[in-house]
């Protein structure tokens, strides 16, 4: 009886190993098949690529260039907002200091009559400026012509009666107006901008 | 009795037989239907038909490359922004001394 059973727990453990065999040649059966189905899909993806591939190569190239640009395009808005920033405040300062009318800003008033009339040459010289300046060079038109004879020669400031509308700063003309020189601040100020725009960027590392 | 179990034993050879055979019969399905996908597809594209599906991968793959782009700049832009003060201070003072008459 005892043989019996032996027996048969015998011939259940080999059941169980053959089917053990059975299981485990199945997997691998399977799993290269899926390693053999996948390759093929690779393989059909690789030429299904390159037989269209210039086609989807303009899809991509339409959206990621499209972003490119526009992710250029809002750095260099940014690059510019932040130059504005400079530019800004440095027309804010020159207004303060022509609003103030101090010592230093008389002093650059004739630094730019004598810049002014350098540049167009001659004799006599017709100035305008703001009602503020053009009050205070009324006033020290005496002054001013001595002070320019010193460093130009014979010539002669006279003023015109009209102000222009400007932050500061002077407009100069020959006697006959065929020379006008526009020496504002506001002007000299956007002749800076676009010559040293690359330097101010240099300075805030925004290049 | 020994004769019993022998059959069962035979059965067994025979059941396990019969798995792996089906088992590489539905392999063999598989590869078989792979390969005809792939013929099938690839004949799509020789006429240029059949890619939308290779269209919209590429599109979605680009529209999420182009947002790591976009994010990149924006990280860029934030990174100018935060220059600091003092360098402020001499652009604004290398502004005024160029506008400014010597």
């Amino acid at each position: 009886m005892e043989l019996e059973a032996q027996l048969i727990e015998k011939i259940v453990e080999k059941r169980k190993i053959i089917m053990a065999r059975a299981e485990e040649k199945t997997n691998k059966i399977m799993a290269s098949a899926e390693e053999e189905v996948e390759k093929i899909r690779a393989e059909s993806e690789k030429q299904i690529i390159s037989l269209v591939g210039s086609e989807l190569r303009a899809v991509s190239d339409r959206i990621v260039g499209r972003a490119e640009l526009d992710g250029r395009r809002m750095l260099m808005q940014t690059r510019q907002e932040l130059l504005s920033k400079v530019f800004e405040a440095a027309e804010r300062r020159l207004e303060e200091m022509a609003e103030g009318m101090n010592s230093d800003y008389t002093t650059i008033l004739m630094k730019l009559i004598s810049e002014s009339a350098s540049a167009i040459g001659g004799e006599v010289f017709f100035v305008t400026a703001n009602e503020r300046d053009l009050t205070y060079l009324k006033k020290n038109l005496k002054t001013i012509n001595r002070n320019l004879k010193k460093d130009l020669g014979d010539i002669t400031i006279k003023l015109e009666d009209d102000p222009i509308d400007i932050t500061g700063g002077v407009v100069v003309r020959n006697e006959d107006a065929t020379k006008t020189y526009y020496n504002t601040l506001k002007g000299r100020l956007d002749n800076v901008r676009s010559r040293i725009e690359a330097e101010v960027a240099q300075i805030l590392g925004v290049i | 009795m020994g004769e019993r179990l022998q059959r069962l034993l035979d059965d067994t050879e025979i059941k396990a037989d019969e798995i792996v055979a089906e088992a590489q019969r539905k392999a063999d399905e598989m590869v078989s239907n792979a390969k005809a996908e792939a013929e099938r597809r690839r004949n799509m594209a020789q006429r240029g038909s059949g890619i939308d599906e290779l269209k919209r991968e590429a599109e979605e793959k680009a529209k999420i490359e182009a947002e790591k782009s976009i994010e990149d700049y924006k990280k860029k832009a934030n990174v100018l922004e935060k220059f600091p003060e003092d360098k402020m201070q001499e652009a604004l003072e290398l502004v005024l001394k160029e506008v400014l008459p010597e």
